[in-house]
């Protein structure tokens, strides 16, 4: 055999070799490809919005299109409602409700299929929910701060701070802040949370603002100013579209003067109750206003938005924004006696928390609970130590799992700060309680928490 | 190469010969004629049938992307032939030949030209003095490895199921592997056309003529060879894609084994440039397996209709039969542990 016949053989049988040594790997890894069915490849969850907003998914990104799921083959850990889709390589799992915060949840899915194999496996995914950053205003000797801080420890930091702070609202890159001047006036000023520029908001008249509220996505705040032409009128500022103060319109497309007003939790909608007593949803941006009844008083609104607690002549009712309906509120006994009610917060589901006042076993002396109630027993969240104190207001978080609870410890012995607006005792404290549980998770000295 | 190559019978092909020029112009000419047909019913009124719309589109697309890189290849493959010293390129390789490939394999890191412009690159190295095998090393693993290639890829698919690792260390790996293979060959001048051969067979310095002489004559050389099999190879492409449906393609997604061979055949249709078929294919990862990505992103740059055509114009049809069974393989090699580690 020539030199090159030898060689021509060498290149020949390496080639083969290596053709056939391929053809073997390939199969090797295809059979293990057959065998081992669908993997994750990733997933995708937006961990803060999870506690933020009903509705949100995790979505599971498997290496291959799989058969479709079903909610049976689904389990999320802790428990919680949800639904399933699939398409093509993404399995979504869409939760029904708001997630609890600071929460490591798992979901699995068992029995996945390719849409070709019938080999099964598991897909699994675990993350922790956001905590949510607290923030309270704390009312000082000289000057008021701002404060942010979380569900736990002792950690905070003053965020702004400036005499005089009569209210504040969230937005989303900024504080809206309402001060009073010495000329029982109110200023509204816009404060950079990171440059911490304070942009001084030009109001239609001088007056006195009230009831200052964000929108859920933080990009609109309203508020009624009572002063020159106006009485209590609501006017709102949309800030993508700059800082023009424009009033919102009642049915007579006029400005509205009113009673009570607050941002739809999740929307840009509002609901107010007007001087005629008429309950209006309106949408400020596109000009929209429907009447939806005769009420006395407007009080709380559910945190997924649909349902608003109003007062009639009678007491509370829960009226439900979808259809109108109106169901008469009464509040069981707590601990065998009966209890007078005060505002509540119906929350997903039909149960509730609403402030309620019972008599001592002498029948003298009245004490100020916070309960939760599932329409035929309540049970205490929370009441002042020895029964002194007092229950102001309260806030149930976006997601119902805690509630933040304004409370004087001791009433009889409270000094107010001598705001001519919105004042306060000096020794107001805030409290969070866990609502499945009772326990009390953390307290601060101020108030006006915003979840 | 040029020692081993000056065995062949001296052929005296003059470089401006007529029949050079003809098929420069069947090129020159077909490229522009399918640029200026779109131009001139590009709000005449007048409408081809969809089927030849779609092969014009499809075709001017494929020459839209190629013809950049292929002018940037000749002048490239100009540089290296004419203007960079003599076995300046082969001074600082090591002498291991494993290892002396490796290096050129490396070589596309610095070279921004998707594969048809490597071709003649490629071609200029041979005649260099680079060995056929060493440069099929290059022309395989340049494609692949190219710093835009590299950032598309990214762009496209981030480091999700090691795509862009799988493609990069799956080109540099079927390069050397092909390289070494080919290495093994007893006539390694056999592997390559006998036209070509002969023109590396030419000695360098038989005109005498000046640098810019000489690289004007290389320009018309390569063009007139690369032009029209890049004019024909994107009119094929085309004609493929009109005639086979995609769906037919993408139905075949998710099985572990027709994924694969799917997208094998659409980077073999579709004939893609390797700096943007990251961005072409991104839209199917969804539906197809992570796997079937990364064999599309490492079968496409070396194997596929136009880049057949032109590699016909330097490598004999054996050659390219034997390469396309090997980088087939270890493409879908490639792909399948892809899909059962990622």
């Amino acid at each position: 055999m020539s030199p090159t016949s030898t060689d021509g053989g060498r290149f020949r049988r390496a080639l083969a070799l290596t053709v056939a040594a391929l053809v073997v790997l390939c199969g090797v890894f295809l059979t293990l490809g057959y065998l081992q069915g669908p993997k994750l490849s990733s997933a995708q969850v937006d961990t803060r919005g999870v506690v933020e907003q009903s509705g949100q998914q995790v979505r599971l990104f498997a290496n291959q299109s799989v058969a479709q799921v079903t909610p049976a083959q689904v389990t999320i850990t802790p428990d919680t409602d949800f639904t399933v889709s699939t398409q093509g390589d993404i399995i979504a799992v869409q939760f029904g409700s708001r997630l609890h915060y600071a929460t490591e949840y798992t979901v699995t899915i068992g029995a996945v299929t390719s849409v070709y194999l019938a080999q099964p496996s598991t897909l699994s995914y675990s993350f922790t929910t956001d905590s949510p950053t607290l923030y309270y205003l704390d009312r000082g000797e000289t000057s008021d701060d701002i404060v942010t801080t979380g569900l736990t420890g002792s950690a905070r930091e003053t965020v702004y701070s400036t005499p005089h702070i009569q209210d504040f609202a969230v937005l989303d890159e900024f504080l809206a802040v309402v001060t009073l001047n010495d000329d029982h006036t109110s200023t509204l000023s816009f404060v950079n949370t990171e440059t911490s520029v304070v942009e001084k908001v030009r109001l239609p008249a001088a007056g006195s603002i009230s009831g200052l509220d964000a929108s859920a996505a933080g990009n609109a705040v309203g508020f009624t100013l009572t002063g020159g032409t106006n009485n209590s009128t609501l006017y709102t500022i949309d800030l993508t579209a700059g800082r023009t103060v424009k009033p919102v319109l009642g049915i007579d497309g006029k400005p509205a003067d009113v009673l009570g007003w607050q941002f739809l939790p999740g929307t840009g909608t509002l609901l107010a109750l007007t001087f005629d007593r008429s309950l209006l949803l309106v949408d400020p941006v596109a000009g929209t206003v429907s009447p939806l009844g005769q009420f006395l008083g407007l009080d709380k609104i559910s945190p997924d938005g649909l349902t608003v607690t109003m007062t009639d002549s009678f007491g509370e009712v829960a009226l439900t924004l979808a259809n109108g309906d109106v169901q008469r509120l009464e509040p069981s006994p707590v601990d065998g006696q009966r209890a007078f009610q005060g505002a509540t917060v119906v929350l997903p589901g039909g149960d509730r928390i609403q402030k309620v006042v019972v008599p001592d076993a002498s029948g003298r002396r009245f004490a100020s609970l916070l309960v939760y109630d599932d329409g035929t027993t309540a049970r205490v969240l929370y009441q002042t130590p020895d029964g002194t104190g007092s229950i102001s207001d309260f806030t149930v978080s976006p997601n119902g799992q805690y509630v933040a609870i304004e409370t004087v410890p001791d009433a009889s012995a409270a000094v107010s700060d001598g705001y001519f607006l919105d004042a306060r005792a000096t020794t107001v404290t805030t409290v969070i309680v866990d609502v499945s549980s009772g326990a009390q998770t953390r307290s601060v000295e101020g108030f006006a928490l915003k979840w | 190469m040029t020692s081993r190559l000056a065995e062949h019978e001296h052929v005296h092909t003059k470089t401006r010969s007529p029949r050079r020029f003809v098929w420069l112009g069947i090129g020159v000419v077909g490229i522009a004629a399918l640029l200026g047909i779109r131009a001139l019913l590009t709000g005449s009124g007048f409408s081809l049938p969809n089927e030849l719309q779609d092969l014009l589109t499809l075709s001017i697309s494929v020459v839209i992307e190629s013809l950049p890189f292929v002018i940037l290849g000749i002048l490239l493959s100009i540089v290296v032939q004419v203007w960079l010293p003599d076995g300046i390129l082969m001074k600082y390789l090591p002498r291991n030949p494993a290892l002396r490939r490796f290096c050129i394999s490396l070589f596309g890191i610095f070279l921004p030209v998707c594969e048809c412009g490597n071709v003649p690159l490629a071609r200029g190295l041979i005649v260099g003095g680079f060995t056929v095998p060493e440069s099929m090393t290059f022309l395989l693993a340049a494609p692949i490895v190219n710093p835009i290639t590299i950032i598309t890829t990214h762009q496209a698919f981030g480091f999700d199921d090691g795509i862009l690792v799988a493609r990069l260390l799956g080109g540099l790996a079927i390069a050397n592997i092909i390289g070494w293979l080919f290495s093994l060959h007893a006539r390694p001048d056999a592997l390559l056309t006998p036209g070509f051969a002969a023109e590396c067979a030419r000695p360098a310095d038989a005109h005498h003529h000046s640098r810019t002489s000489k690289s004007v004559d290389i320009f018309i050389r390569e063009a007139s060879v690369i032009m029209p099999a890049l004019f024909i190879g994107s009119l094929v492409a085309g004609a493929i894609q009109v005639v086979v449906p995609r769906d037919v393609l993408v139905a075949l997604g998710s099985n572990p084994l027709w994924s694969i061979l799917a997208m094998m055949v659409l980077a073999f249709v579709i004939a893609v440039c390797s700096n943007v078929d990251a961005f072409f294919i991104l839209p199917f990862a969804n539906t197809f397996m992570p796997g079937s990505i990364a064999t599309f992103l490492v079968f496409g740059p070396i194997i596929d209709i136009k880049m057949l055509a032109i590699l016909r114009t330097t490598f004999t049809t054996r050659v390219l039969v034997q390469l396309t069974v090997v980088v087939g393989l270890l493409s879908a090699l490639v792909g399948l542990v892809v899909n059962y580690v990622a």
